[in-house]
């Protein structure tokens, strides 16, 4: 092979990088587990099926966002069993070793299986974890899940021309397995560690740990016996960085700082020259940081950092309204039987009754009822479906003066009327350039508060923007099942179009071209006229927006409650 | 020996601990529930009960964890002679998207298919009676879900109908939930049910976070040398709270004490009496497990926050932490005098 990979010098790009983290994961298999962030493409199936080359699972299981986690324990095999007339079990999965898993669609998995398998995931040995992770940017990971996900590959922006072959020497490895156990960790690495992760804002201590076993891993693969500060850098490029809360170099103007931040940035002064790293330490791990890391990801990073968005719970997730496992039971039907269902007995059973007779002569005498798998009547169950109320504020200058407080005031109105339905709420708004996600899906309302009251106003009115965003997070949501409704307060007044131009004409344009797209796709919405009279543009725009409107002067807290009941 | 991370061995983390421990000495106070971010040790802290809870008699092969010949599960009244044995006390998980049929306990298919016969599988309820039921992610908890655990919990027995079979057998637990809150809240009536509420961060001095790696790494290099370290200091834990369970009987409780448990109650507007139960039933347990005979005002300063700090009538927009205001008023009370 010509140009040879060896991820102990080279640059961490997508190939160093899968090779480091198959080297470590091969040496303490407590450390398999890695998300892909990609969209579905060739790329990722070339990407994975190389990785899996490297692997070389005895087996190979793929895991769905909706199956329940029941599926991978020991269970009864209800098709087998009727077939056979003897038990026949499910096999627990997570018994087996060397066996490779793949998560599909992480961002859409639902919550029980996403804690099912962290659990898994944290006391993991010998099974290699990969998580697919199609998300989009507006969208968040499940950090439930993401969180306890060692590694990270990004494949955002890599190409088939950068994939090279890469081997891992198995040689050294083997070597390093052994020597794993007596390497040493001296107290000053510790303290090293750990201010680094104080820096990066990571207080899970888990996550700290794994580093921790990573860099000794690195240890062990060089041969050499006590973990460096070069093994802990290196480890932190591998399996911390990409959790970081925070980037040091990068925090020049933090916009809204989250309640923890500022929770820790109280700890942290009290305790200032016992935590943090000294300035010298500082500059060389982000110095050792930079060499390592391709440019492309710091960037990432940054823009993660600047939204400073909060983390809460990605709304919902696959709720589907009839569904065969959770809710309210409702008459079973006859259906194939798979193991995400349950099965009705007594329905079966009476539905196989009247053929005993006739089956009886066909088969084996000694079975007591004879069941085929067509009997089978499936449970049912039904849920309400999950509602998100995004919000889109108008924080622009025009709308500002005066009127910002009062569509405060209409937005808490509904909140707490979220509260008593145990909606979702979304929180945009818009002003400037661009329009900014302030709060993803959550059920928090509290944090949905602190971020309303916290909303500056001023500058231009990119309200086609705005509305496009509003636009995404609604089909993102829709995705998963949950039902999207669109509250729009603003004066209708844009004068920024899509591209971040101040052209008025354009504007219009681009806001009536977004708004027939929400008309067209049938998302429910709300516009809340702001403005003090009613104004050509904003009917303009409530027309073809299609929705409810009304003006904030007449709209009183309980009419603008009964409108979002209504559009339901 | 089981695998877990010793109680004693984790740093910090003493009001959690606390609260457990109190709830192992009297179970009737209801529950724990912790919040807290993600790598706190909330899980660890749990897990690690099992090795710390004292053992208990129970009936030989008995699914539903009968105890005593007065509360007995219908196929134990059936046997003629009872035999006990002493096993550790139950910690159970129930998982988020667990099945109702998980939950409470469904016909055992296996039997109903080969022998025809009509048996019931026990559920998560019937193996966490004399328990603990631990519940990760509560606040993610489905609806439905919830209700069964309220009904339960209520009663102290689990009723179940359905798939032909009619059984009724004693579930009584100790819950706790953990959560972490910025993911959803809970509900007004299952947070009711928790005797204390805690909130738990990682340890913010330096010299704790090295020490918490330092234990586990030593635990994960060698587990067994690790348990043998601190199996003592577990032991000595273990040992004072069946010292308190009997001494229990003994702590007095006079007017003075219960009527500033109501001052307080009052003063922070807790929502019905159960606020008051819980205080008294937990300075109870604090005294046994100090042995001390009676309850201080200081332990009443200790321990009302956790009892009551979950069960204000709250706004659910305010944001200011109950916790706080709850700490302001109890102070104010106590100092008075």
């Amino acid at each position: 092979m010509t140009n040879k990979i060896d991820f102990l010098e080279h640059e961490l790009d997508v190939n160093a990088l899968i090779q480091g983290i198959l080297t470590v994961s091969s040496i303490d298999p407590s450390l398999g587990s890695l998300s892909i962030k990609a969209n579905y493409s060739t790329l990722r199936t070339v990407f994975l099926s190389n990785l899996l080359s490297l692997l070389k699972p005895k087996r190979l299981k793929k895991i769905y966002p909706f199956q329940n986690p029941t599926d991978f324990v020991k269970n009864i095999n209800m098709v087998d069993t009727l077939t056979f007339g003897t038990p026949k079990y499910n096999e627990d999965i997570f018994s087996s070793d060397n066996i490779a898993l793949i998560l599909t669609n992480t961002e859409k998995m639902e919550k029980g299986l996403a804690t099912f398998l962290r659990n898994k995931i944290k006391n993991n040995s010998n099974k290699f974890f990969i998580a697919l992770d199609e998300s989009e940017s507006n969208e968040v990971p499940r950090e439930n899940l993401s969180e306890y996900l060692i590694f990270s590959i990004n494949l955002d922006g890599t190409r088939h021309k950068d994939l090279k072959k890469v081997s891992i020497n198995r040689k050294k490895i083997s070597e390093a397995k052994e020597k794993l156990a007596a390497v040493q960790v001296n107290k000053k690495i510790l303290d090293y560690l750990i201010a680094s992760a104080e820096m990066f804002s990571i207080s899970n201590m888990h996550i700290i740990f794994t580093t921790l076993k990573v860099a000794k891993s690195l240890c062990a693969y060089k041969g050499k016996k006590s973990v460096t500060r070069e093994d802990i850098n290196l480890a932190i490029s591998l399996s911390m960085i990409h959790k970081a809360k925070q980037i040091p170099e990068f925090q020049q103007e933090e916009k809204v700082a989250t309640p923890e931040q500022e929770q820790s940035r109280d700890d942290n002064e009290s305790k200032a020259n016992e935590t943090e790293l000294n300035s010298e330490d500082k500059k060389m791990l982000i110095d050792a940081l930079k060499i390592s890391l391709p440019s492309s990801l710091i960037e990432t990073l940054l823009s993660k950092n600047s939204q400073s968005i909060s983390y809460g719970e990605a709304a919902g997730s696959g709720e589907r309204n009839n569904n065969f496992s959770v809710g309210r039971p409702i008459p079973s039907v006859n259906r194939k039987y798979s193991s995400d269902k349950r099965i009705d007995l007594m329905g079966t059973l009476t539905k196989s009754i009247p053929w005993q007779k006739i089956r009886s002569s066909s088969i084996t005498k000694n079975r007591k009822i004879i069941i085929y798998p067509q009997d089978i009547m499936i449970k049912r169950f039904e849920k309400q479906s999950e509602r998100l109320l995004i919000f889109l504020v108008d924080a622009s200058g025009s709308n500002a003066i005066g009127r910002l407080n009062e569509a405060k005031g209409a937005i808490e109105i509904l909140l707490s009327d979220a509260y008593a339905k145990r909606d979702n709420v979304a929180l945009i708004s818009f002003s400037g350039l661009k329009a900014d996600p302030l709060l993803l899906p959550t059920k928090s309302l509290v944090t949905a508060k602190k971020k309303l009251s916290a909303l500056p106003g001023g500058g231009a009115t990119p309200l086609a923007n705005g509305l496009l965003e509003a636009f995404k997070l609604a089909n993102s949501a829709r995705s998963r099942s949950i039902k999207p409704i669109i509250i729009l307060l603003s004066d209708g007044r844009g004068n920024m179009s899509l591209d971040g131009v101040g052209d008025r004409v354009k504007a219009i344009e681009d806001t009536t071209f977004v708004a027939s797209l929400i008309k067209r796709n049938a998302i429910n919405n709300i516009f809340i006229d702001t403005s003090r009279r009613k104004t050509p543009i904003a009917n303009e725009l409530a027309r073809e927006l299609n929705g409810h409107y009304f003006q904030l002067p007449m709209a009183n807290s309980s009419s603008i409650s009964k409108a979002v009941q209504r559009s339901i | 020996m089981n695998k877990y991370f010793p109680f004693s061995a984790i740093v910090g983390q003493e009001q959690m601990k606390l609260a457990l421990i109190l709830t192992a000495i009297d179970p009737s106070i209801g529950g724990v529930l912790v919040f807290g971010d993600r790598g706190t040790g909330k899980s660890t802290i749990v897990r690690s009960l099992a090795g710390l809870l004292p053992k208990q008699n129970f009936v030989i092969d008995c699914s539903f964890n009968c105890q005593n010949s007065f509360n007995l599960c219908d196929q134990c009244k059936k046997k003629k002679s009872l035999e006990f044995e002493e096993r550790s006390t139950p910690v159970i998980d129930l998982p988020l998207g667990s099945t109702e049929d998980r939950v409470v306990g469904a016909l055992n298919l296996e039997i109903a298919l080969t022998e025809g016969r009509k048996v019931f599988e026990p559920g998560l309820l019937a193996k966490a009676n004399s328990g603990f039921l631990y519940i990760d992610e509560v606040n993610l908890l489905e609806d439905h879900i919830v209700d069964l655990l309220l009904d339960v919990a209520a009663s102290g027995e689990n009723l179940v109908e359905r798939d032909g079979i009619s059984i009724r057998h004693s579930s009584k637990f100790v819950l706790i939930g953990s959560g972490n809150p910025e993911e959803g809240e809970l509900r007004p009536q299952l947070l009711d049910r928790f005797g204390f509420s805690v909130n738990v961060g990682s340890p913010s001095e330096i010299s704790q976070r090295i020490e918490v790696i330092k234990r586990r790494d030593e635990f994960e290099r060698d587990p067994q040398a690790f348990l043998r370290k601190w199996r003592r200091k577990d032991l000595t834990v273990q040992k004072k709270i069946i010292h308190a369970k009997n001494a229990l009987d003994n702590i007095e409780l006079d007017d003075s004490i219960l009527s500033k448990c109501a001052e307080i109650c009052i003063a922070v507007g807790s929502d019905g009496l159960r606020g008051e139960l819980t205080l008294l039933r937990a300075l109870r347990a604090l005294c046994a497990f100090n042995e001390t005979t009676k309850p201080t005002l200081e332990d009443i300063r200790e321990i009302a926050v956790y009892t009551l700090s979950h069960r204000l009538r709250r706004d659910p927009l305010d944001d200011t932490s109950s916790e706080v205001r709850v700490k302001r008023k109890v102070n104010e009370l106590i100092d008075d005098k």
